[in-house]
Formats: C-alpha cells, sequence, structure tokens
C-alpha cells in the first residue's frame, strides 16, 4: 500500500488571454490503502486531475508524489497506476483474458504467472467463466468487472476510476456500488475514484474532495461534509440544504458541550439557534445552513415539544415520493423553505399551516462577514 | 467561498500525453517523424510544382511576365480555358443529378438487394473514362450500335435523313462520359454525409410542421452541405484536368490537353507551364474554398446521434420502383464497360448492332504480346510500390494528426491532402519540370534526376508520382479509422504499461486494420487507374503502363485489330480492378465515402 501527494498542482490550457484554468492550487495527502473520491460538478477539474495523476496529461505546476517518489515527469506507462476509464475502454480485439492480462504481460510477468494472475482477478469480480468472449459479448455490468479485474490485475500502487458506474442503470449502480468498494477494500490498493454523484460518494468512500471550478472546496469524511459543510457550495452540492441569512444577536458558552458555543441570531423568519465549536462576535452577519430532513414538522395546532426554534410555515407546493415527502414552505418574512418528513407522516398540502421546530445542533454557521470575522 | 462554477473550462483535452517540459526520448518520434513527412512533401510535391510555376515566369534566366501575358492576351486559350470550366461544370451538375436521389433513397429507404445495388454502383469506377469513350463511340456514334438497332426496329429509317450522334460531337460526349465514371465520388459522399446526420434533426423539423421535402431541403441539404461539396471539388477538378476522355472523343480544345500534346512534344516551354500555373491556381482556389467556407462542417453544433434513423421499409411496388432507379443508373454506367467488353471479345462488328462474330484472340493476344503484357507488369510493378509507400507514410500521418500532439500539425495535415487540389496533369508537368533541371556548375552533378526522367526510366518518377496522388486517400482513410477507435483504448495501454509506439502497435494498429487495407486497396486501384501521370511520364513503351497502353494502341491508325487490343487490355485492367474495389466495399462498408474527402 502507497500514499499519494498531491503538492499545489495547477493546470492551465492555452496562454495569455484565451489561458482556461482548470485546475488551480491542488493539494491532497490521500492515505495508504484510502478510498479517496474527487467528487464535484461537470467541469470541476476532477478528471483532470485523476489523469494527471495516472500520466495522461501534464500539469502545468505542481508534483504528484507516490510514496516517497516524484513521478509528475514520468510517463504513464512508467507510474503503476491502472486505470478503470468511464467507457471502460476495453480492447474489442482482445478476449476478456487477454485484456486482463495485457497488464502483467506489459510489466514482464512470466506467461504462467499471468494467466494465473488473469484467472485470480477474473474470478475475483465473477467473471472467470467469461475469459474467452470479446468485450462486445459482454453486458455493461459486466464490462465494468472485467474493466475492474484488468486495472487490479496489473497490480497497481495506486487505483484510478474515472466514473465507473456512470454508464450502468440506476438499480444496477447501486448494486455495484457495494460491489466495488468490497473489492477495493479488500485488494488493499490505494484507490482514487471520480464521480459527480453525490450519493455514490458518500456510499461508497473513507475520504471526499470536493472540488469547485478547479479548486479544493472541502476534503473530509463524507458523514462530516455533510453534517458540517465548510461553504455554501459543499452544502448546496451535497444534497439538498436551506440558507438564512442573518446576524449574531448573542453567544455564549454551551453548557452541555465542551469548548462550544450556542449562539442566537436574528433572521428574517424569526431568532435561530445554533451551535458553533468557535466563538463568533455578536453583531456578525452569517448564513444558516438547515438540512431538509433536519426539521421537525407539525401541524399548527399542535405545540411542538422538545429544545429548538419554532417557525410559522406555510406550505406552497408539495410532492410525495413515495419513501418521503418534500414539500417547499414560505416563512414569515417571505423566505421559502424546503422541508421533507416521512411518506407516511400525515400529507402536506399546499395552503396547509404547519411549524417548524428547528434544533440547534441541525443549524451549520456557514459565512462570517468580512468586518466582523 | 467561490461559487463561480466555470461552464466554459475545457478540460479534457482530445488527444493523448503533451510533451513534457523534460522530453524522453520517445517524445522526439512524433516531431522527427511529422518533419521527414513534411520533407518527403516538400520535396515530391512542392518542390516539382515550384518549379513548373517559375519557368512560367521565368524567360532568359530572368523573372519575366511575357509568357502569362501571351497565354491570357490569346483568345484561343481563354475559349479553351471557358470551355475547360463550362465540362468542369456541366459533369459535376450531371453527378449531382445522378448521385444525390440514389444516396437518399439509400439512406432513408430499406428495400431487397439494396447491399447488391450499392456495390454494383461504384462498378463505373473499375474503367477510365477514356477507356469506356472508345466503346461508347462505337454504340452511340451515328453509325453506331443504338442507331441500328432503332432502324432494325423501325423508329430511325437511314434513307430519309442521317441518324442522330447521340454523344453530340464533342462536349456532350464528354460530360456524359465523365459523369458516368465519377458520379459514384458523389454517391458515396451523400451516403457519408446522410448517416452523418443526427435523425433527430429532420425529425425535429417534420416535429414543427415542415413536410419531407422542406425537411430535406432546408435541414437534410444543408447539413450535408460539407460531404457534397467535399465530393463535387474533386470531381470539377477531375473533370477540369481529365485529358484521356476529350482526345479519344476527340473534343481537344481544352486547356489540359494543350498541357498534355505541348509536355508530350518535348515543348517544354514557358507558355506551357503558364497553363499549369493557371490551372493549378484555379483547382487550389476550389479546393480551399470548399474546404475551409462552403464545406465547413457543422460537426461543433452536432452531436451524437439521439435517436434512430428513420428508414422506411419499401413494400413492393417501392422496391420496384427503387431497383428501376438504381438498375438506369447502373445500367448507363455500365454502358461503356459492356461495349468494352464487347470489343474485346468481337471478331467482326461492322454494321450491326452486336458483333457478328466473337474471339478470344485480342484477350489472348494480350497475354502474348510482350509491350501488353509488360504494361500489365508495369502497373501492377508501379501499383504495388506506390501503394507500399502510402500505407507506410499516409499511415504515419494519418497517426501525426489524429493521435499526437505535435507542433505544425496543421501544416502537415495541409501539405498531406495537397494532392487531391493538384491535378495529375500539373504534377506530371512539375515532374518533367523536375527531370529537366540540370544542377548549376556549383553543384554535384549527381543531383540532376534526368535518369528517372520521362524519355529514360521512369520506374522510380511513375512510383512516386503515383503514391503522392493518392496518399490523401490513406491518410483520409485511416484518419477516418482512428477516429472511431476511442483515444481511452491507448490510453488504457499506456497505463498498463505498454510505451506509445507499443500501445500504436498493440492497440490501434489491429484496430484500424480493415482501413488500412482498404485504403490501400483502393489506393492500388486507382494507381492502376492512372492516367495522366501514365500518359505525360511514360514516354518509352518498355515503361508504359497499362492506361498508357490502352491510349496508345487506341490512337493506333491504320491497325484495325488496335482498337479491339486496347479494348482486352481494358478488361484485364477491370477484372483487375472490380476485385480490388470489392476488397474495398466489404471492408468499409459506408465509410468508404470518407476516403473521397477532400
Amino acid at each position: 500500500m502507497i500514499s499519494l501527494e498531491i503538492e499545489n498542482i495547477g493546470k492551465t490550457y492555452g496562454t495569455g488571454s484565451s489561458a482556461a484554468v482548470a485546475l488551480e492550487g491542488v493539494n491532497l495527502s490521500i492515505r495508504p490503502g484510502e478510498f479517496f473520491f474527487l467528487l464535484g460538478p461537470s467541469g470541476c477539474g476532477k478528471t483532470t486531475l485523476l489523469r494527471i495523476i495516472a500520466g495522461l496529461i501534464e500539469p502545468t505546476k505542481g508534483r504528484v508524489l507516490m510514496g516517497e517518489r516524484d513521478v509528475t515527469a514520468l510517463p504513464p506507462e512508467d507510474r503503476k497506476t491502472a486505470m478503470v476509464f468511464q467507457n471502460y475502454a476495453l480492447w474489442p480485439h482482445m478476449t476478456v483474458r487477454r485484456n486482463v492480462e495485457f497488464g502483467p504481460k506489459m510489466r514482464g510477468v512470466p506467461t504462467g504467472r499471468r494467466h494465473e494472475l488473469a484467472g485470480e482477478c477474473l474470478d475475483m469480480v465473477q467473471m472467470l467463466q467469461y475469459a474467452g468472449r470479446k468485450p462486445s459479448q459482454l453486458s455493461g455490468g459486466q464490462q465494468q468487472r472485467v474493466a475492474v479485474a484488468r486495472a487490479l490485475a496489473a497490480r497497481p500502487d495506486i487505483l484510478l476510476l474515472d466514473e465507473p458506474l456512470s454508464n450502468l442503470d440506476a438499480r444496477l449502480r447501486q448494486h455495484m456500488r457495494d460491489e466495488l468498494r468490497q473489492l477495493v477494500k479488500s485488494s488493499g490498493v490505494t484507490a482514487v475514484y471520480v464521480t459527480h454523484d453525490q450519493k455514490e460518494a458518500m456510499a461508497m468512500a473513507d475520504r471526499i474532495a470536493v472540488m469547485n471550478a478547479g479548486r479544493l472546496a472541502q476534503v473530509g469524511e463524507p458523514r462530516q461534509l455533510y453534517d458540517r459543510p465548510g461553504g455554501r457550495f459543499v452544502a448546496d452540492f451535497l444534497g439538498e440544504a436551506n440558507f438564512l441569512d442573518g446576524r449574531v444577536l448573542a453567544v455564549r458558552a454551551d453548557q452541555v458541550r465542551q469548548g462550544g458555543y450556542l449562539v442566537k441570531i436574528a433572521t428574517s423568519a424569526g431568532e435561530l439557534d445554533a451551535f458553533s465549536d468557535s466563538s463568533i462576535q455578536a453583531g456578525s452577519n452569517v448564513a444558516c445552513m438547515v438540512r431538509p430532513e433536519r426539521v421537525d414538522v407539525f401541524e399548527t395546532q399542535d405545540r411542538p415539544a422538545g429544545a429548538g426554534c419554532i417557525f410559522k410555515a406555510v406550505v406552497r407546493s408539495a410532492t410525495y415520493l413515495g419513501q418521503s415527502q418534500q414539500a417547499t414552505c414560505v416563512l414569515p418574512g417571505g423566505t421559502p423553505f424546503r422541508i421533507e418528513i416521512p411518506g407516511g407522516q400525515s400529507r402536506l398540502a399546499p395552503s396547509l399551516e404547519i411549524s417548524l421546530l428547528i434544533h440547534p445542533r441541525d443549524v451549520v454557521i456557514l459565512e462570517r462577514d468580512k468586518q466582523n470575522p | 467561498m467561490s461559487q463561480d462554477n466555470r461552464k466554459d473550462m475545457p478540460l479534457i483535452p482530445r488527444s493523448g500525453p503533451p510533451a513534457r517540459a523534460g522530453m524522453r526520448m520517445g517524445d522526439f518520434i512524433p516531431p522527427a517523424l511529422a518533419i521527414i513527412l513534411v520533407l518527403l512533401m516538400a520535396i515530391f510535391l512542392l518542390i516539382p510544382i515550384g518549379m513548373a510555376i517559375s519557368s512560367a515566369f521565368e524567360k532568359d534566366g530572368h523573372f519575366s511576365l511575357e509568357w502569362f501575358a501571351m497565354v491570357t492576351g490569346s483568345r484561343l486559350m481563354i475559349e479553351q480555358m471557358l470551355r475547360s470550366v463550362l465540362l468542369a461544370c456541366a459533369t459535376t451538375a450531371l453527378c449531382l443529378v445522378l448521385a444525390l436521389p440514389l444516396a437518399v433513397l439509400r439512406a432513408r429507404t430499406s428495400f431487397f438487394g439494396q447491399g447488391l445495388l450499392g456495390i454494383l454502383l461504384l462498378v463505373p469506377m473499375i474503367l477510365p473514362p477514356f477507356v469506356g469513350a472508345m466503346s461508347m463511340r462505337r454504340l452511340l456514334c451515328q453509325f453506331g450500335s443504338l442507331n441500328l438497332l432503332l432502324e432494325k426496329i423501325g423508329l430511325l429509317d437511314f434513307s430519309r435523313a442521317l441518324p442522330p450522334d447521340w454523344l453530340g460531337g464533342g462536349l456532350a460526349g464528354v460530360v456524359i462520359l465523365q459523369a458516368l465514371h465519377l458520379f459514384p465520388i458523389l454517391y458515396l459522399n451523400a451516403s457519408a454525409a446522410m448517416a452523418n446526420i443526427d435523425p433527430a434533426y429532420p425529425q425535429a423539423a417534420r416535429n414543427l410542421g415542415a413536410g419531407p421535402w422542406r425537411t430535406f431541403f432546408s435541414v437534410t441539404l444543408p447539413l450535408m452541405r460539407p460531404g457534397l461539396f467535399a465530393g463535387a471539388t474533386i470531381i470539377f477538378i477531375w473533370s477540369l484536368t481529365d485529358i484521356g476522355t476529350p482526345l479519344i472523343m476527340g473534343y481537344e480544345q481544352l486547356t489540359a490537353v494543350t498541357i498534355f500534346k505541348e509536355l508530350g512534344r518535348g515543348n517544354y516551354f514557358g507558355w506551357t507551364y503558364s497553363l499549369v500555373f493557371i490551372m493549378l491556381s484555379g483547382s487550389v482556389t476550389l479546393y480551399v474554398l470548399g474546404k475551409f467556407i462552403f464545406g465547413r462542417s457543422h460537426a461543433a453544433e452536432s452531436s451524437k446521434a439521439t435517436v434512430s434513423a428513420d428508414v422506411r421499409r419499401l413494400g413492393a411496388a417501392g422496391t420496384l420502383g427503387a431497383w428501376l432507379m438504381f438498375g438506369v443508373v447502373i445500367m448507363l454506367a455500365v454502358l461503356p464497360h459492356v461495349g468494352v467488353a464487347l470489343m474485346a471479345f468481337s471478331d467482326r462488328w461492322v454494321n450491326t448492332v452486336l458483333p457478328s462474330q466473337f474471339t478470344f484472340k485480342h484477350i489472348a493476344f494480350v497475354l502474348s504480346d510482350e509491350r501488353t503484357y509488360s504494361s500489365i507488369v508495369n502497373s501492377l510493378k508501379y501499383a504495388a510500390g506506390s501503394t507500399a509507400i502510402d500505407i507506410v507514410l499516409g499511415g504515419l500521418a494519418a497517426w501525426l494528426i489524429i493521435r499526437c500532439r505535435v507542433r505544425g500539425k496543421t501544416l502537415l495535415d495541409g501539405l498531406m491532402m495537397l494532392p487531391l487540389a493538384v491535378p495529375g496533369l500539373i504534377l506530371a508537368a512539375g515532374y518533367v519540370a523536375l527531370t529537366n533541371w540540370h544542377p548549376p556548375s556549383w553543384l554535384p552533378a549527381w543531383l540532376s534526376l534526368e535518369a528517372i526522367g520521362p524519355t529514360k526510366n521512369p520506374t522510380w518518377l511513375l512510383i512516386i508520382a503515383y503514391a503522392v496522388r493518392r496518399v490523401p486517400f490513406v491518410v483520409r482513410g485511416v484518419s477516418a479509422g482512428l477516429e472511431q477507435v476511442p483515444v481511452s483504448l491507448e490510453e488504457a495501454a499506456r497505463n498498463l504499461g505498454a510505451s506509445q509506439l507499443g500501445a500504436a502497435w498493440r492497440i490501434t494498429v489491429p484496430l484500424v486494420a480493415a482501413n488500412i487495407i482498404a485504403a490501400g486497396v483502393l489506393t492500388f486501384a486507382f494507381a492502376v487507374l492512372e492516367v495522366s501521370d501514365s500518359l505525360i511520364l511514360a514516354q518509352t513503351e518498355q515503361y508504359y503502363p497499362i492506361t498508357k497502353q490502352i491510349y496508345n494502341l487506341a490512337t493506333s491508325a491504320g491497325f484495325p485489330q488496335t482498337a479491339n487490343q486496347a479494348a482486352a487490355l481494358g478488361v484485364y485492367g477491370m477484372a483487375m480492378l472490380a476485385g480490388t474495389m470489392a476488397i474495398a466495399s466489404a471492408l468499409l462498408g459506408k465509410r468508404l465515402g470518407a476516403i473521397f474527402r477532400a
């Protein structure tokens, strides 16, 4: 197992006024054996970064280190990476077995051993019985497995996966998530996986780097990124989020959480309490993020129980999704607010007057204005 | 945190890895190969043409516009030029009329025997039009087979009036013969262009209320424009510079024929080269217009096909109609070939619709006569040599252009495609100028290429001329294959440890092998068919290729059998070329059209 260091990587296409910055100042430290995800919208630079790691694109600046070895100037064939391509890139003129044996062959593994190795890897992905077939005779899911087997058979230091599930249908994709994670983790290889699907990343990753416009927005474990996003972009990209702008009225030490603070914030919809790990000066402008499913919803005539702030709201539109109901409400002051409740609860309907209970632990303070940091 | 989500960022380059700051040995290979190719094209294309052009502007060792003024001031020359342009326009228009409906029918319908008809439509390409001209004269002249047939069935009465000359005594005959030979090029281009149009575009037009005709003219036809223009350009230039057909048809007041006659007589005067310069300027201008203005592709706006094409399965009546359409055109197009075959096997054919006696003696003569037999061997030798050169150079060029990041790639692409804009006649004139050049005293005498000149042993000159003229077909053919092989297949190989050349050899070459073979087969076929270079550059009978020998026999006066012997030689040529075209068509299918793109 080997670590991967990305040091200040930048990539610019073109020069002068026509220059387009694809990556800027990216630093990452990926641990040995880690299943690391690069997540972001189309065009954020995640695939460019993956191809820089593979040596298929030369960075404009920065270094790539695999373990102690600086591989920045090495051609792809000398890097000991193996990539699973988005379209799988299985060679149509070779059988499944020849595809899988290619990597070991290029790395000088003797014929007998590479035959064994291919068999092991194909067995691992349950494709051994298809070894004699051509890629065109396989389904999408089978091709994906062969692509993984081909990459693993090369015994790479770093396994790279470029949206390998994006060509599969929704049901198969869900099934392959678990299978792929199990495969990668059992092989023990350090892996970097690119995707724009936040659910895929949340379900499979050890850690995720969220990217936006060629830069890293935040790096962390899935739960940390979801519950405590570092900014609006990450909060919005990983699931749905409500944002309430406000001003800090008071800050006091939290009685329950050691070292924490309870912050009272005035928003256009009313007062809101939030926990914070750091102190914030009273009078600061902040933005508060609340996840739709983290709000308790009551009909107005009921009196909500439990700690937290209560907001009156009117349902504007509602959608029934089976397992859940989603609705857009309007808070006092006209602020729109999304909520999500289990599908089995009483039905949300337009014009219904409701109360929302928001617990301070479910409020994330995102931004502070520059005058009052 | 910035929320700016840049939509315009170009993120994944199309091709493989870029040159890196610390260059390795392997990184020098593509630029080195590109330089070698550019040098070869400069020596065998640019320098000969440059020499021909410089001869047009040189008198007594000094720059002079006298030749040029002489040509442009001559009413005869201007008339010849206008007549040449008229001929090319008429041929191109007739090709369009013949090819477009058939291409639409092929792309939008499906019927029994469609594949067979598609292959039969390529038959006209297996015979140079001048060979067919011999037989067409026999069939369609005043006392030819057609009129004799019409008299026999009572539709004509020779005693009342002279029968009509169906070939119109010149221009019309040349136009018909050229168009019947060349329209498959436009058909292939139009078919390819239609196949490339996302069916969603015409479907969207129909959905918004346009009828089938309006949809065709306002959506489909504009989208086909690049393909059509590419094909039309090739046909126009071909017709403009054809010499064989006008010579056989006796329609000689054309610029190309004048150039040929002067060079054939050994008159390397400045004014001949001035005509060469004018023809070249016209061809290159048209090529450039076609490529960069009228032929600009809509590729940037179009996307991958999102829906399946509207292909209508024809019923019995529709199939019959389609067969009739294809059948009439194919019948007209193969008429010259049938005529050639009849001539080759006829022992007596005087005042009868068909030969009254048949014989194998002309067919046997071709193999027994040393001159005709050696012309077949020579053609095979020249064609094999030039094909080998084309596959190596064209394949390399395609790889460099499509797969590598090389500085000046556009220049390389332009140079490799330039022969399409340079007619064989012009290149041959350039080679005549090159081999007539005597190095000045301060240069070594061995630089003189006189030994491979037309009057000495032009074997290498012909091989090189054939290779230069046909190399664009290989570049296009292999490029089309490379474009269909995702670059990620090579990247996957490199990523698993293969070097750049190793990945190309193990992955790319096997995947484009069909394209390489098909382009090679076509190149071979066209080399055997080559007329202009052959007529001008082979001046000694010992080195005549088939086409020159056919021309020689066909124009020999006083020996009644020579026309039949020429036809017999033509039959051998047709048999060879029919085989090669069938192989190419089987290997490439609809992609065959991509090879004929400008």
